[in-house]
Order: structure tokens, then sequence, then C-alpha cells
């Protein structure tokens, strides 16, 4: 573990060819995993797609809701926010009229709950592809 | 699968995954540290699941 005191340029990786942060961001957000495989973490892409994209579809599954970005009711909106940031699922989802959602499902609350996490949990992962992409994380 | 128990053990379970492959670089580490995190998830809620039962449920 490095310590706190300790520069970030000592310890920084140099990143080589790889792509800048902006791409890695763009295509870790639209693709779950993407950014860490294009910075050549190829194991936590892979585990990183499985997960989330698994996620999403046992959200789908349980009968959770694809909502639609309005602020009206604001937590709808911050929960269609986060589910945004899942990427080329929750575009699939929208194109393939997905997550009507079943409100009288026993599982519907789960399934909302699989969904809205997904796509916090993508939004980490995004960081963290920025993070390794911008040398400051061994790549 | 409508089982309580199920859903949160199968969301501990996704939920541990994510942040332990982040935070380790080692597979070895990373299996350690998401074991630990299921574990802390799934005992915390099946405690305050007890507790709010005893506080409230009967």
């Amino acid at each position: 573990m490095r310590a706190t005191n300790e520069p970030v340029a000592a310890t920084a990786v140099a990143t080589g060819s790889r792509p800048g942060v902006g791409v890695t961001a763009v295509v870790a957000w639209l693709l779950p995993g993407g950014g860490h495989a294009l910075q050549g973490q190829l194991g936590k892409a892979a585990v990183f797609f499985a997960v989330l994209v698994g996620m999403f579809i046992i959200g789908l599954a349980c009968g959770g809701r694809l909502f639609a970005v309005q602020f009206s009711d604001i937590l709808v909106g911050l929960a269609a926010i986060s589910e945004w940031m899942v990427g080329v699922p929750r575009l699939l989802g929208l194109m393939g009229g997905l997550g009507a959602g079943n409100v009288v499902a026993a599982t519907y609350e789960y399934g909302n709950t699989f969904l809205i996490v997904a796509g916090l949990l993508n939004a980490l992962v995004v960081l963290d592809a920025c993070d390794v992409a911008a040398g400051r994380k061994r790549a | 699968m409508t089982s309580h128990l199920g859903m949160m053990v199968l969301f501990a379970a996704c939920v541990s995954t994510v942040f332990a492959t982040m935070m380790r670089d080692e597979p070895r580490t990373a299996v350690r540290l998401g074991a630990r995190i299921f574990g802390g998830l799934v005992v915390t809620a099946y405690g305050l699941g007890w507790i709010m039962y005893f506080a409230f449920g009967r």
C-alpha cells in the first residue's frame, strides 16, 4: 500500500500507447469493463462485464423498471440517471421495450435495486479505469 | 427467485465481487477481500433483520 504522503508521480505507472482518460471513460461507461480492457486488464474487464451485465439482466428478470429521465419526482430522476450509467445494456433495454416494471411482483423492488446498483457500480468502475489510464493506479 | 434471503445473498455476491476486483490486483487477495465484504454484508443484513423483527415485528 502506498504511503499517503508519497508523491503520486513517484508511483505512477507509465501507460505507454494505451488510450487516454477521455476515451477510456467513454468506453468504460458504454460497455462495463471496456475501460479496463483498453488498459490491458482483461481479467478485471471480464469480471466487471459479467457481474454488471448480469445484475442488469437479473433486475429486468425480477420485474424492475427502467425509469425515464424526468425530475418531477427527484428520486425517479436519480434512479434513471443511475440506470443510464450502465451504458449499452440500458440502451438495448430502451430499444427492446424492456423494463416496463411489474409493480405487483414480489421482486419488483429487488429488480429496481439490481438495475440501479448495476449503474452505480459501473460509475465506480469508470472512475477506476480513469485512474488506471491516468497512471494513478497500476495497469 | 422470490426468497428474500436468496435475493440478498445474490446481491451481496455481486457487489462484493465488483468491489474486490476493483480494490485488489492479485486474484488471491481479491478473493479474500471479496469473501470478507460478502460476509460482512450478509451477516450485517441478517443481524439487522433480526433486530427489526424483535423491535417492530412482534
